[in-house]
């Protein structure tokens, strides 16, 4: 009974999924809203139940279905943020449901639910096979979805290369497991870390078998791909461009908010033994990421193109958190994650407002001169762009903050010097979507329908962004709590 | 009595009214947005003058504290107060406020909703820069400033805005973050990020650690000062932006890298900042001798007050760190006077500029006619540039060279060598504009300054004579801070010489024993 109560949550989501799919095919041919609200209720439903398991009793640490799946307060926290953004993001495709120029198809909330699932039992897997499942039912769902306009060449090519790519680190992710199960004989993660730990002690470090070491890279290079860190980027930009602006919205926060949370439990949990031998391979991709995202963005003008790579550049300076290690690592990055969350939330509903016309608004520069006809958006896409060039009071700094703090605390210092070096580079080209907003003419007449949701989505957005700085602490006390299990 | 923050919440409050406001009335005319953003500010200004007159000068600490936990769990805090340095700023800035709206009075009529704003959220941050007694507070008030000032050179800049508002926030940012992670540092080490603590800690720590502190500080505020060789971004933002752009850039923001030194480098790492010393005197030389120089070449007025704006910071340097009373005190005069001074040039340009659409100066000749209480006004400010005894700038140099006499001649004399040139350049701008016949016609047309105009510079020309007459009026309140300041350094130097002294001890006693 207290199994089938902490998998509530994935439960709700799963038979959400499956009633809405006949019922979608039957009754929700025309008009997709009649799916989408109800799994918007499913989603809030399933995040309630979290509330639920969070309440009844002090969870300590429950293994679920035969060590499939783990519970800890770290993983209630994760499975909150996954849901509560699943269902935010899914707020932001209410205007795309109604609208009557190209009309969503019905299965894409079916997909988020399943897709959420998957991210969901990501964070929580306890072996290497259901984290291997979790995975495929994560990211299968995000192919569809990103070719799902399959008139489109361009949604067609990113579906293509994203899936391809994302099965060439499915499979590396399954050599490397079948290199981890060689050596250790199990495939759970409890066993795999008490046997790394023998290890570790048995073997100096940088002298243990190789298959050891090529194992957990290759398992954390598939990683590594589905947070788009560099060298393992590539597909980024192209699949941003190609998707649907709304999936890509998705596609920019859950799956890659799961990602890092699995990432620092693997890291800290079960290669917790060799996670010093790992750190060069951290540094090297945290440094690229970082970079790759400052650097790379500078000359694109698809501004979905820009904000891939500006997600890389934040994985690089949450991997800084990551890289850190320890408690106020681990604490800089979930809050580091909350924050990036927020304001990709905001910049997507910014964008997704104004295209909800048939004209796109693609190239960044036909956003010229927005601030003269309409002042708050401007400021809204302002507020957002300086949040994540990390200029203070706004919240973007201090996530910063912390992760650099963390860094300090290392005597990472370098590393920080690093990140706020990138932070500046990066900032040209946020501060150059604000110059095109607020300094340069109007080019093309830019006109879009108010849509109530998304204005209250950019509103929360922005406005949190303002008013972080009076209210630090609350988001970390939460992080800090969580990061405890970790640590 | 949280009255510190109210002075930096109030023009804040201002722009959630106008925007309330906006709300309500669709149909907001400029004058009343601007006559509101005015309104604000002279509140404020008022609100800064109670504060100055409750303020006791005999007392060396903190003053209208305000301390509430605001990162609980890394122990930092909202803290507020100020000392007679802070409080002199907190009023340039309350006073150049107003004026900078007057000054936008007529030229602006472009998204005046926000050119008001911005304004009032640069008056709120740089207040709190001021205001600050929290390493972390400073930090984010003082990067904070670079957003409204970004739109502000951005938006009602010149043809060249972009470029110069990109490198303004690029330059600054870059300084900025080298200090963030210095900031950082300190806080790991020390757990605290109270500024009236980490005076106390941290001139202990080693003298590497207090150099590299000290130079990821001195990037930061070298650039906002500006120092010689990172002034290139100031000459670009001057010219492009607004009057009242370039009065704000002008009168406080160079002034956070002073007040920066003075308030953090020198009295956190008194070590460093001997052992940094002569570097920043050769380069406040360099500043004061070389830009003086260019600024005599300069064919655009506002390109030349830019440059004589970073020879005028060099004797803010110099005087900062020869650490003898004077010197620090003149530094901090200069500032102020330099705030008011250089600002009041700027408007002048920008009234010309209003009227002939171009900051030429061969455009300009036999002003004096046509615009003949713009000439006295201009006149004014011209000599309180150089130095002329009597207005605000004499003081603040005069002050500032005989602090460094004290130190070192031949830096005197060099620096001395900065009047001569100040004075070239200045007099020789006035000449070719003021004098001389009238070659365009249309100057002929030129109106002479009206209402607001008048009321943009009188209140200007009148503080320079009075701080020019009575600089007590100032010292008096600065200087239980500067001494404290100067108390700082003298006790670093002592103990360097103690240990030299016991070295030398040591070594003899080593001699004597091998005899």
């Amino acid at each position: 009974m207290t199994e089938f109560c902490l998998l509530m949550p994935e439960l709700i989501l799963i038979f959400g999924a499956l009633v809405l799919l006949p019922f979608g095919a039957f009754f929700a041919k025309n008009d997709s809203s009649r799916v989408l609200l109800p799994s918007l209720f499913v989603l809030a439903i399933s995040a309630l139940s979290i509330c639920l398991i969070d309440k009844s009793k002090e969870v300590s640490a429950v293994t679920l279905l035969n060590d499939f799946l783990i519970v800890n307060g770290y993983i209630i926290f994760a499975k909150y943020i996954i849901i509560i953004s699943a269902f935010l993001v899914s707020i932001m495709y209410l205007p795309w449901a109604r609208s009557k120029e190209y009309a969503m198809p019905f299965e894409i909330p079916i997909l988020i639910l399943l897709s959420t699932v998957g991210a969901s039992f990501l964070v929580a897997a306890n072996n290497l096979l259901s984290l291997y499942l979790a995975l495929e039912l994560m990211s299968l769902s995000l192919y569809v979805m990103v070719a799902i306009q399959r008139n489109n060449p361009l949604s067609a090519e990113a579906g293509l290369k994203y899936f391809i790519l994302g099965a060439l680190s499915s499979g590396l992710f399954l050599f490397g497991t079948s290199l981890i199960y060689g050596m250790v004989g199990s495939i759970n993660f409890s066993v795999i870390s008490e046997y790394y730990y023998s290890m570790a002690i048995t073997y100096e470090a940088g002298v243990m078998p190789l298959a050891f070491v090529l194992g957990m890279l290759m398992v954390l290079i598939a990683f590594f791909f589905k947070l788009s860190a560099a060298p393992f980027h590539m597909w980024a930009p192209d699949v941003y461009q190609g998707a649907p602006t709304a999936v890509t919205a998705y596609l920019a926060t859950v799956p890659k908010l799961a990602t890092i949370l699995l990432l620092m439990r693997l890291l800290f949990k079960v290669f917790a033994s060799f996670s010093i031998s790992l750190q060069p391979i951290l540094y090297i991709v945290c440094v690229a990421s970082l970079f790759v995202g400052s650097l790379g963005a500078i000359m694109q003008t698809n501004i979905k193109r820009l904000l891939a790579y500006s997600s890389i550049g934040h994985i690089g300076f949450a991997l800084i958190g990551v890289v850190s290690g320890h408690m106020s690592g681990v604490k800089a990055v979930l809050l580091y994650m909350i924050i990036y969350l927020i304001m990709t939330l905001g910049v997507f509903a910014c964008l997704l407002l104004l295209n909800n016309k048939s004209s796109d608004y693609e190239s960044t520069y036909d956003l010229a001169g927005l601030s003269h006809e309409h002042p708050y958006l401007a400021a809204a896409i302002s507020i957002l762009m300086f949040s994540m060039a990390g200029i203070p009071p706004l919240a973007g700094f201090f996530a910063k903050f912390y992760v650099l703090y963390a860094a300090i605390q290392e005597d990472l210092i370098w590393l920080a010097v690093f990140g706020v070096i990138a932070s500046v580079i990066a900032a040209f080209y946020y501060i150059n979507l604000v110059k095109i907003i607020y300094f340069d003419e109007v080019k093309k007449e830019i006109s879009f329908n108010n849509c109530y949701y998304l204005n209250a989505m950019i509103l929360l957005a922005s406005a949190f962004n303002l008013l972080f700085i009076a209210f630090p602490t609350k988001f970390l006390l939460l992080a800090e709590i969580s990061a405890s299990w970790l640590i | 009595m949280l009255i510190l923050s109210a002075l930096i919440i109030l023009p804040i409050l201002g722009v959630l009214f106008l925007l309330g406001l906006a709300r309500i009335q669709t149909n907001l005319k400029n004058n009343t947005i601007k006559l509101i953003g005015l309104a604000v500010t002279i509140l404020n200004l008022g609100l800064a003058i109670f504060i100055w007159q409750n303020f006791d000068p005999y007392n060396i600490n903190l003053q209208f504290g305000e301390r509430f936990l605001w990162i609980s769990e890394y122990n930092i805090f909202y803290a507020l107060g100020v000392d007679g340095l802070s409080i002199t700023f907190v009023l340039l800035t309350a006073f150049l406020l107003p004026i900078c709206i007057l000054a936008g009075w007529n030229s602006i009529n472009d998204r005046v909703m926000l050119y008001i704003n911005t304004f009032l959220v640069l008056e709120s941050m740089l207040i709190g820069v001021f205001c600050a007694a929290d390493l972390l507070l400073f930090y984010v008030f003082f990067e904070a400033v670079l957003i409204p000032m970004y739109i502000i050179i951005g938006v009602w800049g010149g043809e060249r805005r972009v470029y110069a508002s990109f490198k303004f926030f690029l330059y600054t940012l870059f300084g900025s973050v080298l200090m963030l992670v210095a900031v950082l540092y300190l806080y790991n080490q020390t757990g605290t990020m109270d500024i009236a603590t980490l005076v106390q800690i941290m001139p202990k720590q080693a003298l590497i650690v207090q150099q590299l502190l000290w130079l990821a500080f001195f990037a930061s505020f070298a650039v906002k000062v500006p120092m010689w060789p990172f002034h290139t971004w100031l000459p670009d933002a001057h010219v492009q932006a607004p009057t009242a752009g370039s009065v704000v850039l002008a009168g406080v923001m160079l002034k956070l890298g002073g007040y920066g030194f003075l308030r953090l480098s020198i009295p956190m790492f008194p070590s460093a900042s001997l052992y940094f010393a002569p570097v920043v005197f050769y380069l406040s030389i360099i500043a004061v001798v070389y830009t003086s120089c260019v600024a005599l070449v300069q064919e655009d007025m506002k390109k030349l007050i830019a440059y004589s704006s970073v020879a005028h910071m060099g004797y803010v340097t110099a005087g900062l760190f020869s650490f003898t009373t004077q010197g620090i005190e003149g530094a901090v005069f200069q500032m102020i006077s330099h705030g008011l001074v250089s600002s009041a040039l700027f408007l002048c340009v920008g009234i010309l500029y209003e009227r002939a659409h171009t900051k030429e100066i061969k455009f300009y000749s036999g002003l004096a006619t046509s615009m003949p209480i713009f000439a006295l006004a201009f006149m004014v400010f011209t000599l309180a540039s150089i130095g002329l005894p009597g207005t605000s700038g004499f003081v603040g140099e005069f002050m500032v060279l005989s602090g460094v006499f004290q130190v070192n001649k031949i830096f005197a004399t060099f620096l001395a060598l900065g009047l001569v040139l100040g004075a070239a350049y200045m007099l020789w701008l006035y000449k070719r504009i003021m004098f001389g016949e009238v070659v365009n016609e249309k100057i002929q047309k030129f109106k002479d300054i009206n209402l607001t105009e008048q009321l943009t510079l009188a209140p200007v020309i009148a503080i320079v004579i009075i701080l020019g007459v009575f600089p007590n009026f100032l010292t008096e309140a600065i200087s239980p801070a500067v001494n404290k300041v100067k108390m700082q350094v003298m006790l670093a130097e002592t103990k360097a010489v103690q240990k030299l002294n016991n070295a030398y001890e040591e070594i003899n006693w080593v001699e004597n024993e091998n005899d």
